[in-house]
């Protein structure tokens, strides 16, 4: 499976393979000294600034350490799940014994992956690493592709995220499209969400899929013919027929098809069936053409599982083994907010970072399959986070008001520059105002939620990215132990 | 007493959280025992005007917009009708600028709107993107959320909800937002609007209820959390 090679590297203007030119060195090196001088200075993780300086000394540094890579890029993008997609795909390539280039601080815009790939080069030899993989943001795909040769393009979903940043998912979608187009990269795509199984005819891909899952997991509702009850809507490619579906796993995500000409679902290569999505991990069948593998996974929620699957995909069309794929799964070590477990002055915690209604609807969903949770919600409108926050009324907390109305001394506390939002959120979604406790303030928020959390009581946090990075600071000075970011 | 929202073309102009209106009409009614009915009407359902009081209609994609223009035409009758019948209408974005004269778009062919409204719109160079604060005619504030590029102007029959504070409005130039024609009401105003301005809610849904069961007084709520949300948003940065 998977070696493409469709390479047409001269039709690629700034791409220079081989060795590093003086000028990339000195680019290397000028970044490296703006990193070891922010780092003195204490100005903190985040900065994009080595990777400006980088590409202001040489603009082709990006394409020519890429380049480097013995066996070339690994790209995540897609609305929801690139950072842990792309962790889970490192923990497989780490455990199937390659080395890699990766930018998991999440920088997934030009200069920061510019950044990260500087930072761990060598000035001498620049980037030795089996890989290069890159969790690139949407609108970033087609101007990473167009200084970089990309192998592999994973896309995980389209849902409809900041409307004020892309204006529409339909462009989102085209952005995609032109960055697989741009070195007709092996597309590995997600075939149960419509809007992304239909992009890209014309290169080679690889289909990945839920078949079916146990009953009993709160988000699945079977149909059949039925369109979505979704934000999203998904049209027919051939004929431009809204489509419809016979399963429904979440959102737009099922087996849908076209009811007008035969348009339908690609089978998948790479399948999950069995599924069972617990609160805090999973389990299920991985089917990656004939072999069959169990596969323990130990993240929450049906998101995750596809997660997991775009991963393991990928690996497959690199031509993992089998059992690389399983116990690298297994052996992922959660994101700071990406659904990590921790525990905070012996009390257990879990981050989950939401910013659009399909990704909250489904951590909201991780919280009420929890027998009896705390709650705190933390919702900024930095750029960020996206400054609209009309997205928090699309989102389903009503599941969540339902179920914290069931017991009488249930609270969630509110937080963050738009606490009062969320709060009158829950309040609408059914919940009694005096169940809710605005603290604007995440310090001080975290403090309460954790002084009135019961014995034995996990607390869910869900906090849009600021108030996460916030959260990270706050937690540290807590002693928290942390896992890497 | 029982409240009826026809919510057109819920399944496609959904996005900006136009689904939180819904929820604060519905739910400011039933918080005073009054009964609600709320039924989705799509594409080439027919419309009974003497049954609904009160219709809505949010924003989509431009994609969608299209589509929806053409049904509207056919649904204009019965939704005049209505209007007369002194029915709310709360239109949204996209669905403001259809009941409209007209958009008229960069290229192509001008969409033709339901003329509910004494305005047109034409579609701008920038998008306008942010919080909004509107001062209207009594004083009272609304606030929200504004992203859109159409510019729309108003005629002379008909008045805007206020005055810009914050934001842009209906066009970024003449600083006024929204519209109203008797019980017709054009906004671009999201957020949601409604949930955190209670105070244009409860008066949207007293109009609506005039209609069959004349003047109603509403039940005074605890809106101390709602409050709280407004008075935060008016000190936002735009």
């Amino acid at each position: 499976m998977g070696d493409t090679n469709t390479t047409n590297d001269t039709s690629n203007p700034i791409i220079n393979q081989g060795k590093l030119s003086l000028r990339d060195r000195s680019a290397v090196f000028a970044a490296q000294a703006a990193s070891t001088l922010i780092k003195k200075m204490g100005l903190g993780l985040g900065s994009n600034l080595p990777g400006r300086i980088a590409r202001k000394v040489s603009p082709g540094v990006l394409g020519a350490l890429a380049a480097q890579s013995e066996k070339g890029v690994l790209a995540v993008t897609g609305t929801n799940g690139k950072s842990t997609t792309s962790g889970i795909l490192s923990s497989i390539l780490r455990t199937a014994g390659f080395t890699f280039a990766h930018n998991k601080q999440g920088a997934n815009l030009v200069t920061g992956i510019t950044a990260s790939l500087v930072q761990t080069a060598s000035i001498i030899d620049g980037i030795k690493a089996d890989y290069c993989l890159f969790e690139i943001d949407e609108a970033a795909l087609p101007l990473v592709a167009r200084e970089a040769h990309i192998k592999c393009v994973v896309v995980t979903n389209l849902f409809r995220d900041q409307l004020d940043r892309f204006g529409e998912l339909d462009t989102t979608s085209k952005l995609i499209a032109k960055g697989i187009m741009q070195d007709k990269s092996h597309a590995v795509l997600n075939a149960d969400d419509p809007n992304v199984a239909q992009m890209v005819p014309d290169v080679e891909r690889l289909f990945y899929g839920i078949e079916q899952v146990e009953s009993g997991a709160a988000s699945v509702c079977q149909v059949k013919g039925e369109k979505a009850d979704s934000t999203e809507l998904a049209y027919c490619r051939n004929c431009q027929t809204e489509v419809v579906y016979d399963r429904i796993f979440y959102g737009q995500i099922g087996h849908w098809r076209c009811p007008a000409c035969d348009h339908h679902r690609p089978t998948p290569q790479v399948r999950a069936f069995e599924v069972a999505a617990g609160p805090l991990s999973s389990r299920f069948k991985l089917a990656l053409g004939d072999r069959v593998e169990d596969c323990y996974l130990p993240l929450p929620g049906l998101f995750n599982v596809y997660n997991a699957l775009a991963a393991a995909a990928c690996a497959y069309s690199q031509g993992v083994s089998p059992e690389a794929i399983r116990s690298g799964i297994k052996e992922y070590t959660t994101l700071f907010g990406r659904s990590e477990k921790m525990t905070v002055e012996g009390k257990p915690v879990v981050v989950q970072l939401i910013k659009n209604p399909a990704g909250a609807t489904q951590a909201v969903a991780s919280c009420v399959a929890d027998s009896n949770p705390g709650i705190l919600i933390a919702i900024n409108d930095n750029l960020a986070d996206g400054r609209d926050v009309s997205w928090l009324w699309d989102a389903d907390f009503e599941q969540l008001a339902t179920k914290l109305s069931l017991d009488a001394d249930a609270k969630v506390t509110v937080s963050g520059q738009r606490a009062e939002d969320m709060a009158i959120r829950m309040k609408y979604a059914g919940l009694a105002a005096d169940r809710i406790i605005v603290q604007p303030r995440l310090p001080q928020a975290l403090r309460s939620a954790l002084d009135n959390l019961a014995p034995g009581q996990t607390l869910w946090i869900l906090p849009t990215y600021t108030n996460l990075l916030d959260l990270q600071k706050i937690m540290k000075t807590m002693g928290a132990p942390m896992s890497g970011t | 007493m029982e409240l009826r929202i026809a919510h057109l073309y819920a399944h496609f102009l959904n996005i900006y959280g136009d689904r939180g209106n819904i929820v604060a009409l519905s739910k400011r009614a039933m918080w005073r025992d009054i009964d609600v009915e709320i039924k989705a009407i799509d594409l080439k359902d027919e419309i009974d005007p003497d049954y609904w009081d009160l219709y809505f209609i949010g924003g989509g994609q431009d994609k969608q917009q299209i589509v929806i223009a053409e049904d509207l035409l056919a649904k204009a009758e019965r939704l005049r009708d209505a209007a007369n019948q002194k029915a709310v209408f709360l239109t949204v974005c996209g669905g403001y600028q259809l009941l409209g004269h007209y958009y008229r778009p960069h290229q192509g062919p001008e969409l033709r709107g339901i003329s509910l409204i004494d305005a047109y719109t034409v579609a701008g160079n920038r998008r306008m993107i942010g919080n909004v604060v509107v001062k209207r005619n009594d004083g009272s504030t609304l606030v929200g959320f504004e992203n859109h590029s159409g510019k729309t102007f108003l005629g002379k029959d008909v008045q805007s909800l206020g005055k810009v504070v914050v934001g842009n409005g209906n066009n970024g130039e003449d600083k006024q937002e929204g519209a109203q024609a008797g019980t017709v009401y054009g906004t671009y105003l999201h957020g949601s609007l409604l949930p955190k301005n209670p105070a244009f809610t409860d008066n949207l849904i007293q109009q609506a209820l005039a209609r069959r069961y004349g003047d109603v007084k509403l039940r005074q709520l605890n809106d101390t959390l709602e409050e709280q949300a407004h008075k935060r948003a008016l000190v936002l940065p735009a």
